[in-house]
This record gives C-alpha cells, sequence and structure tokens, in this order.
C-alpha cells in the first residue's frame, strides 16, 4: 500500500494518535478530579486547590456518606430493584424475542409492527403515569420493574442473534420430541450466552441508574433507590442535615467532598464490572448492527 | 375438531407471545390510549380517562401559553442542535478511530470512549455541577488564573445549551460510534485495493468507498434518533432546570413534567405531550422518507 509510506499519512497517524488520546484523556479528567476530591482535605476543596491529585489524603467524606441515614437502605433498594427488573426483563424479552425470531410464524410481520411502533409513539409521561397509578402500583417496586420490562431495541437486537441460530438444531431436537419451551431453555438459551450477557448488563445498568421512575412512583423515601438519594444530595436538599452533623462533631468536612464521594461510591459497582464486562456491551449492539 | 399442523406446530410459540402481548398492550397501548384525557376533563380521584368531553380546550389553552411556545421553542433548538452535533461527531469519530492501526491503542480509547455511556444521568449532572461550581469547580479555577471572575455556568441561562450538548457529547460520542465501528469493520477491503489500483488517495478512498459503505447504518441511526430527538436527554434537562435558567433549559417535557405531575393539571399537560409526541412521529416519519430517497433505506 502506497500511501501508508507516504510522509503526510505518517503526520495523520500521530496527529490522528495524539488527538484520539486527549480525548480519552478528557473522558477520564473529570472521574479523576471528583476521585480527588472526595479523597483531599476540606481546606484544599474548599479553596478549589483540587486539580487531579488529591491534596491530602482522608476517607471521611466517604465515612460520612455512608453513615447518611438513607444510603445503606438506598443500596439495598437499588439491589432489590435491579434484580428483580433485570430478572423480570430477560424473561419477557425472551419469551417474545423467541417466537417472534421464527420466519414461519404467521401474523409475525404484524406482530412487530405492532412492536416497533411503540419504538416512535409512546404514550407520553401523563398517560403512563395515569395508568400505573390506576392499576395501583403507586409505592410498589412493580410500578418500577414492570412498565419498562420489554425494550423495542433490546427486543430486536436478541431477535437478531436467534435468527442466526441454524434451524437444523432446532428441527432435530423436535423430533426428538421437545417442545418449544424446552427447546428454548435446553437448546436456544446456552447457545445465546453472549446476548444474554450483554441484555443482562443493559438492564443492570439500567435499574441501577434509574432515579426517575422512583421519583414519581415511589412516595415512600424508604423505599428509594440510591441514584434517588445521591440526586436528593447533590440538589443539597437532603445536605442541611449533615452539614449540621459535620459541625456537631467539629470534623470538617466540604460539601463538596460529600457530594463527590456520594458519587464516586453509587458509579464505583459500573466502574467495577466495566473492564471485565465491556466486550459483552460492544457485542450487544454489534450483533444487532450486522443487519438491522 | 381437527387441529390444523401448521397450529399443532407453532401452538407454544403463540402461547410464549401472550405475556409479552400483554404486557405491550397494557403498558405501551394503554397509555396510548390514556391520551384520551387530552380531550377530557379529569376530576381529581376519577377515572383516569376524565369525567367529561372537552374538545380542544386544553389544546387551546396551551396554544395561547406564551410559556408553552417558550418551552416548545427551546425543544426545538436544543434538539436541533444536539441532533447536528451528537449525530455528526461519531461519525467522525468511528472514522478516525478506524484510521488507527495499533489494535491495542484503538481498543484502548474505545473502551475508555464508551464507559460515560454506562454513568448515571444524576452522577452525570452532579460532575457537571461540581467541575462547574462557582466557588470550588475546577473550570472557573482555572478561568481564575486568567483573571476571569468565577461564572455561575448551571445558573446562566446563556450556558445551558452549551453544558447540554458538551455533556451529551462527552457521554454518548464513544457509545454511539460502536454502531460505526462495526460498519466499518464490515467493509470489504477489496474495494480499498481496487480504489487504491485506480489511484484513489486516502481522501477519495473515504469519500468513495468508506461513507457510501456505511451510508445505510447512518440512515438507520439518523431515523432512529429523529424520532427520539425531542425525547431524548429529559432527565438530565430536568437535573439541570433551575428557576434561574429557565428560560432555556425549559422544554416540552419538563413543561409536561411540571404542569402534570406538580401542578395536578393533568389533562393540560397530556394534551401538551400528545402534541410533543405527534411532532416526533411526524419527525420520525421524515427522516425515514428523505432516507429512502438518499440513501434507497427505509425502516418501514
Amino acid at each position: 500500500m502506497l500511501y501508508r509510506r507516504s510522509s503526510g499519512f505518517k503526520w495523520f497517524m500521530a496527529f490522528n494518535s495524539v488527538v484520539m488520546l486527549l480525548l480519552a484523556a478528557s473522558i477520564l479528567v473529570p472521574f479523576l478530579h471528583l476521585l480527588s476530591v472526595s479523597l483531599s482535605e476540606s481546606n484544599a476543596v474548599v479553596g478549589g486547590k483540587v486539580g487531579l491529585w488529591p491534596q491530602g489524603f482522608n476517607l471521611d467524606s466517604y465515612f460520612r456518606v455512608f453513615q447518611h441515614p438513607s444510603i445503606l437502605a438506598g443500596f439495598k433498594n437499588s439491589v432489590i430493584q435491579t434484580a428483580l427488573g433485570t430478572a423480570i426483563g430477560l424473561f419477557m424479552l425472551t419469551i417474545c424475542a423467541y417466537p417472534l425470531s421464527k420466519r414461519a410464524l404467521k401474523g409475525r410481520k404484524l406482530l412487530i409492527l405492532f412492536i416497533m411502533f411503540t419504538m416512535f409513539f409512546s404514550g407520553g409521561l401523563i398517560p403512563t403515569y395515569m395508568l400505573v397509578k390506576s392499576l395501583g402500583l403507586i409505592d410498589t417496586i412493580w410500578a418500577i420493574v414492570l412498565p419498562f420490562s420489554i425494550t423495542p431495541y433490546y427486543l430486536l437486537l436478541m431477535m437478531t442473534y436467534f435468527q442466526g441460530i441454524p434451524e437444523e438444531i432446532e428441527e432435530s431436537a423436535m423430533l426428538d420430541g421437545l417442545n418449544p419451551f424446552r427447546i428454548l431453555a435446553q437448546i436456544i438459551l446456552p447457545l445465546s450466552k453472549p446476548i444474554l450477557a450483554a441484555i443482562t448488563l443493559f438492564l443492570v445498568v439500567y435499574y441501577w441508574n434509574n432515579w426517575f421512575n422512583s421519583m414519581i412512583y415511589l412516595n415512600s423515601t424508604d423505599k428509594h433507590p440510591v441514584m434517588m438519594i445521591v440526586r436528593n444530595i447533590i440538589a443539597g436538599s437532603d445536605l442541611a442535615g449533615n452539614v449540621g452533623q459535620v459541625g456537631d462533631t467539629g470534623n470538617n468536612i466540604s460539601s463538596a467532598s460529600l457530594k463527590a464521594a456520594a458519587i464516586m461510591s453509587t458509579t464505583l459497582p459500573i466502574m467495577l464490572i466495566f473492564p471485565f464486562t465491556q466486550k459483552y456491551f460492544a457485542k450487544g449492539v454489534m450483533l444487532g448492527s450486522v443487519k438491522g | 375438531m381437527r387441529v390444523s399442523p401448521y397450529f399443532k406446530r407453532y401452538n407454544h410459540y403463540y402461547l410464549m407471545l401472550v405475556l409479552p402481548i400483554a404486557y405491550f398492550l397494557i403498558f405501551r397501548y394503554g397509555p396510548i390510549v390514556g391520551n384520551v384525557l387530552a380531550f377530557r376533563k379529569y376530576v381529581p380521584g376519577g377515572s383516569m380517562y376524565g369525567e367529561e368531553w372537552a374538545g380542544l380546550r386544553y389544546f387551546k389553552m396551551f396554544w395561547n401559553d406564551p410559556t408553552f411556545w417558550a418551552a416548545f421553542q427551546n425543544s426545538i433548538l436544543l434538539s436541533v442542535l444536539n441532533l447536528a452535533i451528537t449525530f455528526t461527531l461519531p461519525i467522525l469519530f468511528a472514522l478516525l478511530l478506524n484510521e488507527i492501526l495499533n489494535k491495542k491503542l484503538k481498543t484502548i480509547i474505545q473502551t475508555i470512549s464508551y464507559f460515560p455511556n454506562f454513568v448515571a444521568v444524576v452522577v452525570v449532572v452532579g460532575i457537571l455541577k461540581e467541575i462547574l461550581s462557582p466557588t470550588n469547580g475546577i473550570v472557573n479555577s482555572f478561568l481564575g488564573q486568567f483573571g476571569i471572575d468565577p461564572i455561575f455556568f448551571v445558573n446562566e441561562p446563556g450556558w445551558f445549551r452549551a453544558i447540554y450538548i458538551s455533556s451529551d457529547i462527552w457521554q454518548f460520542m464513544g457509545w454511539n460510534a460502536i454502531i460505526y465501528t462495526a460498519a466499518l469493520a464490515s467493509v470489504d477491503t477489496q474495494l480499498y485495493e481496487a480504489a487504491e489500483m485506480d489511484g484513489a488517495g486516502r481522501w477519495r478512498q473515504t469519500f468513495s468507498v468508506t461513507i457510501p459503505q456505511i451510508l445505510p447504518t447512518i440512515s438507520v441511526v439518523l431515523i432512529i434518533s429523529l424520532g427520539s430527538m425531542l425525547t431524548l436527554g429529559f432527565e438530565k434537562v430536568l437535573l439541570l432546570y433551575t428557576p434561574s435558567n429557565s428560560t432555556t433549559s425549559d422544554i416540552i417535557d419538563t413543561f409536561v413534567f411540571r404542569m402534570g405531575l406538580q401542578n395536578n393539571n393533568y389533562s393540560y399537560a397530556t394534551a401538551v405531550g400528545l402534541f410533543g409526541g405527534l411532532i416526533g412521529l411526524m419527525l420520525v416519519s421524515a427522516g425515514n422518507y428523505i432516507s429512502r430517497k438518499i440513501s434507497g433505506f427505509s425502516l418501514y
């Protein structure tokens, strides 16, 4: 290849690599800064002296965050919401995507249209709220996990994957007397681990990060997930009590450090699983993108 | 009664679909039907479909409401700006990433680039408020070194759009580029070799081979983003919304949220929401039509 030997191309390569590395750095900088703020001495934080490296070192703000009356309960609620939401979502997506991946199924096109339409036109915030309310789901976890159990986009990804599994495997299983339920459970699902992993991760991230639905559907604050509590801390409405406490103990923690610690500790689970699972995230999207 | 062989073979599949169809009827089409509330008068404690017909009363109400039109303008302006920028940058990013020949470097940059996609919007806004803080934010202390007085970015209407769009780029550019990276990886290398034989340089190859090859992908992404153009980012706007930046940060969705869930004007908010939804639907159709004309590719 001629152009690869030209000096212009080499310059471009070097320039491009530098630009891309700077871009990657700019993505990480806010996290580094916040981590430093959460770990720094409060005087340095208040003075705006903290850059990318902690000034001093203490974990006080983290202790304070975990002493916050509702944070631990929030973590527990988040885990429950995430586990239940993910389990229901996976189940519903699977039993919806599998039949629809059968090309010979009569009415399939119509059903797909019926589902895809909801991608482009949804009922809107208020009618959805009214529906959830009239079903008596307000202030229950069901209001969080039921209305969003099937996302048409994830359904498309799963359908595409199932369609790629050779039909012959199922034919022979059917001759052996297995019904489609058992074929799905014993043959298709074990063959679909990559897409199941990807969808599981998407759902886990969705439910872990969710706060809005909890805000509108859960009245009892003791049912709120941790993101909702972090949102209150960031908004400042939940900090008054903490600042009072800080004054009492004479332990000086700036509100900025507290917010930073709250942000870091709730993002930590995602940060920890991300490096090990990122290949599934990417795969999930790529699988669906081969032929939309 | 004789059961047809087709049904005998496929009945299990229909059985599986019972729950999902029930889900779509209840939770997706239920609210669509619930939009009838926009034409009916809601009485507190009454039916979710309202108690009596009100005709176009609620539509006329928002039609004559200047705060609605301000929100409408903000929505359109923010969406168009955001779409134009966050739609084109991932394509550029994917093209540049594709030029990096070192596999390891490429993987590292890509992995970092899509990490923010999984960060909660609450956290993103928390980070924004922290780094943009007028008292101890890193941005203001940086500007301070040039003698610039602290700016209360998140409260300034003039800064809202820039904050919103740049944080969207930060959060979603890498993730949105994945689909193009996948499309680029599947481009037949013979096409490049053939183009090179014909004397095409790097630029020529990009414009004559790469871009036409990923055009169908670009079209699909464009149609889908047009459809969600008006709804995207509602939570972030809501979190960034303050009364002092409301002249630019109040959009249709926050208007609906305020009117409906905070002021309990359910019918009025439903009417506004329905109007926004219909505009979204029109945009998808338009995008679909344009895509079919340009690239011959359409979703339906």
